[in-house]
């Protein structure tokens, strides 16, 4: 078994509580800046005492409060890739290698840094300093040095995967990977498990899908990209009909019926900014449309955002913004199906 | 009449090895305060290191010699080098320490391959400060106790303004440094 049930005081205002197990694929770790992540890591890697806690690697106890168990990172099985540049500056790629492969014999060392300047397409750039080797370079050669050890669990913080690199890094290492990521898309593609960690506390965890579709909280919801968020009354429970109305400040919203609640429940309605529809005024009615005043428009790459007045925020394609024609007179569509409804 | 250049070759004996024993003694002592916080240590590395302790020597000292020189110059040189190692040492990367930690590395091979690799300049900017201003100290504490010619004097000067002219292009060289890692 892997868990980590730790607890750390950093400030009066801050403290890391989690208790969670990692399962044999990639955990992804969800949290804005100053959530916790990067603390949450390096408790684990033995870079940070907890105050207290347990934290299991297969069985194995890395750390026990109460039973004064503290191994030393090198000795937890674990390899560390930061959210930071970290590679020595003063050294070249290989031999950044060669340090991190030190505690190995002579033969073996050479082994292992010859077959991690292999795995990891470092040929070219072995004899460079980290200054003068590409970001992407540097970024495989922080990942082989992580690996080099050929730990039981990686922890990666942050540090700007892609795809095609979990890709080459499944190919030499099968392990379980903690990951630190803000990148949701990327979090849930390659995680089998996710949490969403918020001031120091998992929030929420599961299939990334399930916590993606599923916010339990309204913290959750916001740490899994929901921008828009109003907190509102149910003003209507009709089962027969499978439906509730809710009112939420100046407008109401149909949602289906809402089990296990009452009427005057607080509760608070999530949408992703994609799921709002926005309309020209003289489209045909439909349920759930509201009035806005659109605030500003924003340009992206592949799309466009619009922000009204409320605070409500769309996103459209290019051609959906097209057909809007004159957006001074829109409506909202706040489609049912994609409202989450949250305790 | 022939200059007495004799000041002139005792100032730089006693600046050379005040300067080269503060950069052996301080940057170990300075690596291992740079990872505790003790502000009055800091305070009291501070004083000393703004006592002119050569000049105070030669009025204080009655059989003032070039040893007794030496020793009060390191009462402000080491503390003087420590404190600016002890600075450098702080501004190292915590993610490279982190990646020698999760290596195995002990404090002792993480003093020796980073630390000093990396900022040991700190340390010899600081000897080179101490080295001009231990040769002035020296200087003027020859005056007080006995005579200084002026072309000695004048060589003195000299050398100090060298001095004072290495070390600053020593910091701004570090700070071009550090600029440019900052900037990959």
């Amino acid at each position: 078994m892997t868990g980590i049930r730790v607890k750390k005081l950093v400030s009066a205002e801050f403290a890391l509580e989690a208790d969670f197990s990692l399962g044999p694929g990639i955990t992804a770790l969800i949290g804005p800046p100053g959530a916790g992540k990067t603390l949450l890591l390096e408790t684990v890697a033995g870079l940070a005492t907890p105050d207290e806690g347990r934290i299991l690697l297969d069985d194995a106890i890395l750390f026990d409060g109460q039973a004064r168990v503290n191994l030393p990172p090198v000795r937890r099985g674990c390899g560390y890739v930061s959210q930071a540049d970290s590679l020595f500056p003063h050294r070249t790629l290989r031999q950044n290698l060669e340090f991190a492969a030190r505690r190995f014999a002579r033969l073996e060392r050479h082994r292992r840094v010859a077959e991690a300047i292999e795995h990891f397409t470092l040929t070219d750039s072995a004899a460079l300093r980290p200054a003068d080797a590409g970001a992407a370079e540097r970024l495989r050669c922080s990942i082989a040095r992580a690996l080099i050890g050929e730990p039981v669990l990686l922890l990666a913080d942050d540090a700007g995967f892609d795809g095609a690199l979990f890709g080459l890094i499944r190919t030499h290492f099968r392990g379980p990977i903690l990951l630190a990521a803000r990148d949701l898309d990327l979090a849930s593609t390659a995680a089998s498990e996710m949490a969403l960690l918020d001031h120091g506390r998992i929030v929420q965890r599961g299939a990334p899908r399930t916590v993606l579709d599923q916010p339990a909280t309204a913290e959750a919801a916001r740490l899994a990209g929901y921008e828009n968020l109003w907190q509102g009354t149910i003003a209507t429970l009709d089962r027969a009909a499978n439906l509730s109305r809710l009112e939420c400040g100046g407008f109401a919203l149909s949602v289906p019926y809402l089990p296990g609640h009452l009427r005057g429940d607080r509760v608070w309605v999530a949408i992703r900014a994609a799921a709002v529809r926005p309309r020209r005024a003289d489209s045909p009615p439909a349920p759930n449309v509201i009035p806005v005043e659109l605030v500003r428009v924003a340009w992206r790459a592949q799309s466009v955002r619009l922000e009204f007045a409320g605070p409500i925020v769309a996103e459209v394609s290019l051609s959906q913004f097209a057909a809007l024609g004159d957006n001074k007179s829109l409506s909202l569509e706040l489609p049912g199906e994609s409202l989450r409804v949250i305790p | 009449m022939t200059a007495d250049w004799s000041p002139l070759w005792l100032s730089l004996r006693v600046a050379l090895l005040v300067s080269v024993l503060a950069l052996v003694v301080a940057p170990l002592p300075a690596w291992w305060l740079a990872r505790r916080s003790w502000p009055a240590v800091t305070l009291f590395a501070r004083f000393l290191a703004s006592v002119p302790a050569v000049i105070v020597a030669s009025l204080a000292v009655p059989a003032f010699t070039w040893p007794v020189a030496v020793a009060a110059g390191l009462v402000r040189a080491v503390p003087y080098t420590l404190e600016a190692c002890r600075t450098a040492f702080q501004s190292l990367n915590p993610g490279y320490v982190k990646a020698a930690r999760m290596a195995g590395a002990s404090d002792w091979r993480i003093f020796w391959t980073l630390a000093l690799p990396l900022d040991g300049r700190a340390a010899l900017r600081a000897a080179v400060e101490v080295f001009a201003e231990t040769i002035l100290e020296a200087a003027v504490a020859r005056w007080i106790v006995g005579r200084l010619s002026a072309p000695a004097a004048g060589a003195i000067l000299l050398t100090a303004l060298a001095g004072h002219a290495l070390a600053l292009w020593l910091r701004r060289e570090a700070g071009a440094i550090a600029e440019g890692q900052g900037g990959r």
